[in-house]
């Protein structure tokens, strides 16, 4: 019927770039009644529109009693998955009716098999055949998760049809490639499709979906609307994509990206500084946030709805001092830095001696932390100046990462760096405990050895520089081959 | 499982098919699959304006075959039943017609199980061969002709190591598949020990009248694993010393599997092994793919039209096998792997693509099929990658050429900065810019979830900048995903490949 064509093609325009693949599939798929390859392997990148594909194609041309949706993250056992399924194929659903229970007890592959071969009861009378007469479809997704529940479920799924005889196709969804599935003793192989990334086309063609197609009526501040259209977004969305493509070609990231930044991109027009067409002095007013956005909403370390709710509080802000708020926002959103730390005097100190014991060979500490009169005497011994400061070797301490020292050199290097001689009142022991409990040194021997502990230091240099910063002391002398 | 819509007369469907069907006793014995409607005239009219709505495929029809028929509708429908009976053999839902190659190990296992059938002896035995080799489907053509000849009198249990997973399962299915069979009461039992007691009570009470069992175990070797393999030592001792009549068939891809057995379970067992062989020569690989791919001949009650339309197609199969671009790429399977399957992979897409503007198959299409499944795939998933984290594999791979085979996060990021550094001073950078720690640390974490980059260590022992790390992929991999990668830089380029700047 038309129908069949009909639904291709809506599914061709509300995927882009994926004509070939739902091609395939729908040929693979059928007629319901039709013999069907066993099971499907279909991996790409993520956010590559897979998971919504398929379900896309499976509602749309199929009852939804026919196939089962099952996300491997979520039904992690085998039980959940195999009564999930079944729930599916029988459309039930646990409810207050039925106090929540499944359809069928099952418990393991063993139970399901019993399931497929001799059908489901629903009440005394009707029994459900699953997948004698039209092909029932089981996806499953995040599918790499299925090597960790155990080594005979993932060969037991890819030949299901033919150990239960039923038609019944797997379908498996998957960021990671198929040599990572395979099983010592081997299995039956799955068909493999894949989904390519999108194209620059497809995914701006994909962006622009999220802006409504009417465009969009902008009030600008007492001089009544303006209407920003299509192109208008089109153009936006090739700048951002201009921007990050590089580092960054995940869809749903520059999605979000787009999203945050478009209130700020048209907050000019809305102020009355810009007209719609000018789009290189939008552009221009708009660099900082873009740079602020590579840095702090990427890594997300602001979260949306606090770089939304400052850039509300933004366009709330009078015209007339329209660029200090702006800085202000943007210093306000700087100095959120992640891990402000307000530790004690000596403690930081300690700190820093904990840093230096651990990215400094312990024999250079004579050197480094020993008073003027040892100096002398190494002098006289001569030349002794083994590996010179070499720096920028590949297997430097600083790339290697820290080593576990014991508690009584960071002890004897913290001594030495306080200037003062300290008051007998200060409890080391507490402090290295606080600093263990916060994590920021590590004990690398057990608990139980009470004597001889040893630890590690677990903070970067960026951090033990605004330490060391703050308590003005110059951390880069001390350290042996640094860049 | 009944056959559901069974065929009236025989007449529409081709001989193969009809074998299927004879056989009565449909419950374990024979696989047979409720192949659906594929006589054309019982097909209602809804499923036939569905098949012409199905062949909607706009492409150029590359051969114009002769024609056929004047309907449409009716090639359609030959083209469905073409599609439905390849399918039903490349799925491995029916059996093959003939098992050439494996016509000895077939007369071994047939006269072996007809003993147990016709005289009351008790026998064990072991097929071992490859995957894909026609283990399985040996077994199911031996019961299929054992069930022509014998009807009921004999019962057969299957069992299969990847679902019973442990014995007490095993002793489960075993009780389920028997008491169905010949209608004894549900029991259910509690204990391990109680079903195994009855169960061995049933077997071994009777003398060499009683109804032969065959057991047969799929993957065999995992029934080996279990704990004292009391199930693999009870159906043995059976076989060995009692007077019931069973027979024990293994099925396992493993050569070494009797070094799996106990040595009490390996003295009771009769030492039978058969060993199965892919096909040994490239014709007699091709002559099975063949016989696969071809529509049976049709018997003197089909209609006209769907005769040319048969011979056709099978005419249209010969040329294919003619064709040097299909041929090569059987030729490619069969010198890597000799599997079948391999090539049954290959033909679903071409097969299920045929319709009434394509009625017969093209050499293109199973290259293009070919092509797809034997694609690299790491190297496929490379082509998506964004740049900076295509730069921080290349890097890696540099780390790997000086012989550091694992680093970690801090070395692959300075590697990265001397890159940069060399590129902005050649004046090479082009758009690049140099990004900072926790952006690339963000891109190297992104390939960590592909699992392209696998720690050493399971457990973290130090912050994640300085885990040790892996790279799963080899050097030749990454020249190529740089090289196919588009739109990369001539820098990145010219570094990824191996070329000095």
């Amino acid at each position: 019927m038309n129908d069949m064509a009909d639904s291709s093609a809506e599914l061709k325009r509300r995927f882009p770039g994926r004509s070939d693949q739902i091609d395939t599939l729908l040929s693979l798929m059928g007629r319901p009644a039709d013999p069907t390859v066993p099971s499907i392997l279909i991996y790409g990148h993520s956010s590559s529109g897979k998971t919504s594909l398929v379900r896309d194609l499976l509602s749309t041309t199929i009852a939804r009693k026919q196939w089962a949706y099952i996300n491997c993250i979520e039904r992690h056992t085998p039980r959940m998955m195999f009564e999930h399924a079944v729930n599916e194929w029988c459309s039930w659903s646990p409810s207050w009716e039925n106090q929540f229970t499944s359809i069928a007890r099952i418990d393991n592959l063993n139970d399901f098999l019993c399931v497929l071969k001799e059908g489901v009861s629903l009440n005394q009378h009707a029994t459900e055949m699953i997948g004698d007469k039209e092909t029932r479809y089981l996806v499953l997704d995040r599918a790499e998760r299925l090597r960790d529940m155990g080594t005979t479920i993932l060969p037991a799924l890819l030949r299901l049809s033919e150990i239960s005889q039923r038609n019944i196709c797997v379908i498996l969804l998957s960021t990671i490639v198929y040599e990572k599935f395979r099983t010592k003793s081997g299995s039956y192989e799955p068909l493999v499709i894949r989904f390519p990334e999108y194209s620059k086309e497809d995914t701006l063609q994909i962006l622009r979906r999220d802006f409504s197609e009417d465009g969009m009526e902008l009030q600008i501040e007492d001089k009544g609307t303006v209407h920003l259209n299509d192109d208008f977004f089109r153009s936006f969305s090739e700048v951002i994509y201009s921007i990050f493509f590089q580092n960054c070609k995940d869809l749903n990231e520059l999605r979000h990206l787009v999203a945050l930044l478009f209130p700020l991109f048209i907050n000019p027009i809305r102020d009355g500084r810009a007209k719609p067409h000018e789009t290189a002095k939008l552009f221009k007013l708009a660099q900082p946030y873009f740079a602020e956005a590579t840095d702090k909403l990427y890594l997300r370390e602001i979260s949306s709805s606090e770089w939304a709710k400052r850039t509300s509080e933004m366009a709330d802000a009078k015209t007339t001092a329209s660029h200090t708020v702006d800085a202000s926002v943007i210093a306000a959103i700087r100095t959120n830095a992640k891990g402000d730390f307000d530790l004690p005097y000596y403690t930081k100190f300690l700190l820093i001696a904990s840093y230096l014991a651990s990215y400094n060979p312990p024999r250079f500490d004579v050197r480094y932390f020993a008073k003027v009169a040892d100096e002398k005497k190494k002098r006289k011994r001569g030349i002794h100046k083994s590996a010179s400061d070499k720096s920028g070797g590949k297997m430097r301490q600083q790339l290697l990462g820290p080593k576990a020292f014991p508690v009584e050199r960071m002890l004897a290097i913290f001594y030495s760096i306080i200037d003062d001689k300290l008051d007998d009142a200060i409890d080391i022991p507490i402090q290295i405990t606080s600093l263990t409990t916060l994590r920021l040194l590590l004990r690398t021997t057990n608990m139980d050895k009470l004597d001889g502990a040893k630890y590690k230091c677990n903070v970067s240099f960026d951090f033990i520089r605004g330490v060391a910063r703050s308590v003005r002391f110059e951390i880069d002398k001390y350290l042996f081959d640094f860049i | 499982m009944t056959v559901l819509g069974k065929r009236k007369a025989e007449d529409a469907s081709p001989p193969r098919l009809a074998s299927d069907d004879q056989s009565e006793d449909l419950e374990t014995v024979v696989h047979d699959f409720t192949i659906l409607e594929t006589n054309p005239f019982l097909v209602s009219d809804s499923e036939s304006d569905r098949a012409s709505g199905v062949a909607d495929q706009p492409e150029n029809v590359v051969s114009t075959p002769p024609p056929v028929t004047e309907h449409d509708s009716s090639l359609a429908t030959y083209v469905q039943e073409a599609k439905n009976s390849i399918l039903d053999r490349i799925s491995e839902r029916s059996l093959p017609t003939d098992l050439s190659n494996l016509s000895e190990q077939y007369d071994k296992l047939l006269h072996l199980l007809e003993q147990t059938v016709k005289v009351g002896e008790s026998n064990s035995c072991l097929l071992i061969g490859n995957r894909g080799s026609g283990k399985s489907v040996l077994v199911r053509k031996v019961i299929q002709s054992l069930r022509k000849e014998h009807k009921d009198n004999f019962l057969t249990v299957e069992l299969n190591g990847l679902i019973q997973t442990d014995d007490r399962s095993a002793l489960r299915e075993i009780t389920r598949q028997l008491t169905r069979e010949s209608q004894m009461d549900d029991r259910s039992f509690t204990s391990f020990a109680e079903s195994l007691a009855f169960l061995l009570s049933l077997l071994k009470s009777g003398s060499k009248s009683t109804t032969p069992v065959i057991f047969i175990l799929d993957e065999f070797d995992l029934f080996a694993q279990h704990t004292k393999q009391a199930l693999l030592y009870n159906l043995f001792d059976i076989a060995q010393s009692s007077q019931n009549p069973i027979a024990v068939v293994g099925l396992t891809c493993r050569m070494d599997t009797m070094e799996l057995l106990e040595k009490r379970v390996k003295s009771r067992f009769s030492h039978r092994q058969i060993y199965l062989y892919p096909p040994s020569t490239f014709g007699d690989f091709s002559s099975a793919t063949k016989s696969v791919l071809s529509l049976p001949m049709p018997d003197s009650t089909t209609d006209e039209n769907h005769t040319t339309y048969i011979h056709n197609f099978n005419e249209a199969l010969e040329a294919l096998f003619q064709d040097p671009l299909f041929l090569a790429v059987i030729r490619r399977i069969f010198d890597l792997t000799k599997d079948l399957r391999m090539v049954f992979k290959i033909c679903f897409q071409p097969v299920s693509s045929l319709s009434a503007q394509k009625p017969f198959l093209t050499a293109t299409q199973f290259y293009d099929s070919g092509i797809m499944q034997r694609a690299d795939s790491k190297t496929e998933l490379l082509k998506g990658v964004s740049l900076l984290e295509l730069i921080l594999i290349v890097s890696m791979g540099k780390l790997l050429d000086r012989e550091t085979a694992t680093f970690n996060f801090q070395m692959v990021y300075d590697e990265y900065k001397d890159f940069m550094n060399m590129t902005q001073a050649s004046g090479h950078s082009f758009g690049m810019k140099l990004y900072k720690r926790a952006v690339a640390l963000k891109a190297f974490e992104h390939l960590q979830s592909f699992e392209l980059v696998c720690p050493v260590e399971s457990v973290a022992k130090c912050p994640k900048e300085y885990r040790m790390m892996k790279i799963m992929l080899e050097h030749s991999q990454i020249s190529n995903a740089v090289a196919k990668y588009r739109d990369c830089p001539t820098a990145v380029k010219k570094w990824g490949i191996g070329n000095p700047l």
